[in-house]
């Protein structure tokens, strides 16, 4: 007994449905995906880091040298930690863009390299723990499997295994980061603001008043969009942190109308920062 | 304790010393001109070591270099509190400068995790805030 065309054809696409359901469209899951690659790489692409922070405080916090030398800052290691932050940030944008990927196989990313792991270590002012070191190394050993072997055949599972145990801790290690940078930057105001002032009050000739005043003003503004930056950071990373949570309490029910709706609260919080 | 509780507890002391810091940064603030030279001095160098303070932990916390802290962590959180409200209505320059210098004593003992100095800093604390 042949089978009638129509119910043939029905079948077929039960079967496609069915084989493409594991990287099915999570479209709410893509778009969390989506805003945290975005906001991930933006924050890599800002200026003000350990190398920055360390020259404002070589000077800063040397009150009255007595030479220019005095205030040299010795701070190229600093790059270089600079650089593997950066490098951190790289792998958790190749994350999120696997990931907006899976969960919607028709969106397209160029994925950067993803570089090598950030090894433990010192650098000048800057250290890198063993821990975060094996996070990091997790990350590139999890994105290897995911980017390559058999990357249509995973399930959403797979990626939030990972997200789960590496990416999830770097992330929150980043942001314990970015939150003592902002703290330090606010250090750096008090200490500004405790010269200024000093300066100001006790000094007897005039002319000197107006251009401590001119110079204060100019680097208080400079620090306080440093610490802008910062601060929206930490709370970029918030976000990302319990979004990522979300998907994982939610793993068996994404396609429910409550994850979809506090997804999407979540996405627009990202946005929101974005623009 | 795990690594990123205490990271997180090493940034909650950071923040801890920088409003200090910037307490005393507010009551000078306000003051200068009006306190005694020699007071205006000591306050200001203890800002300055308030901040130094602030800045340590927030590298402990960087480095997650803060583990066996679960001994005084209670104690130490349970006196922030009332410290960082005492520092707020607090007028007179000596006063601020005894909880300072009690703070300043507290800071060294959490950075050598020395007991026994955490207990005598926040016992003179005690005292110091109910001036």
């Amino acid at each position: 007994m042949t089978m009638p065309l129509s119910l043939r054809n029905s079948i077929l696409l039960f079967f496609c449905a069915a084989v493409f359901a594991g990287c099915a469209s999570v479209k709410e899951v893509n778009a969390f995906a989506t805003g945290s690659r975005q906001a991930l790489d933006k924050q890599r692409a800002e200026n003000f880091g350990y190398y920055a922070y360390y020259h404002d405080s070589t000077y800063l916090y040397h009150y009255l040298p007595d030479h220019l030398r005095d205030v040299d800052c010795h701070c190229d290691a600093e790059k270089q930690a600079d650089a593997h932050i950066a490098g951190e940030y790289n792998q958790l944008c190749s994350y999120f863009a696997a990931l907006a990927r899976f969960a919607d196989p028709g969106a397209y990313f160029n994925f950067a390299p993803i570089g090598a792991p950030v090894p433990a270590g010192t650098y000048g002012h800057v250290n890198f723990s063993a821990q975060e070191a094996s996070y990091s190394a997790y990350v590139a050993t999890a994105l290897t499997t995911l980017t390559t072997t058999g990357y249509k055949a995973k399930k959403i599972k797979v990626f939030m295994a990972e997200y789960r145990d590496s990416v999830a801790p770097l992330i929150m290690l980043l942001k314990i980061r970015a939150d003592n940078l902002a703290g330090r930057i606010v250090n750096l105001q008090l200490q500004l603001d405790r010269t200024a002032d000093s300066l100001i009050s006790y000094t007897t000739d005039k002319a000197v008043k107006m251009p401590v005043l001119f110079v204060y003003e100019q680097k208080r503004k400079e620090l306080d969009a440093s610490l802008a930056h910062y601060q929206q950071r930490v709370k970029e990373l918030e976000t990302i942190i319990a979004g990522g949570q979300l998907i994982v309490d939610n793993l068996d029910n994404l396609h429910s109308q409550s994850f979809k709706n506090k997804m999407m609260g979540f996405v627009n919080a990202l946005a929101s920062n974005y623009h | 304790m795990d690594q990123v509780a205490a990271a997180q507890f090493a940034n909650f002391i950071a923040r801890f010393y920088q409003n200090l810091a910037t307490q005393v940064g507010n009551y000078l603030h306000e003051n200068i001109g009006n306190i005694p030279a020699d007071q205006f001095t000591i306050l200001s160098n203890d800002q300055t070591r308030l901040i130094s303070y602030s800045n340590t932990f927030f590298a402990l916390s960087d480095t997650i270099a803060f583990e066996g802290a679960d001994v005084y962590f209670k104690k130490v959180q349970n006196a922030t509190n009332d410290i960082n409200d005492a520092l707020k209505t607090i007028q007179k320059a000596d006063t601020v400068i005894t909880i300072a210098a009690n703070v300043i004593a507290l800071a060294g003992g959490i950075v050598s995790k020395n007991t026994s100095m955490i207990t005598t800093a926040l016992t003179a604390l005690k005292g110091a805030v109910k001036l």
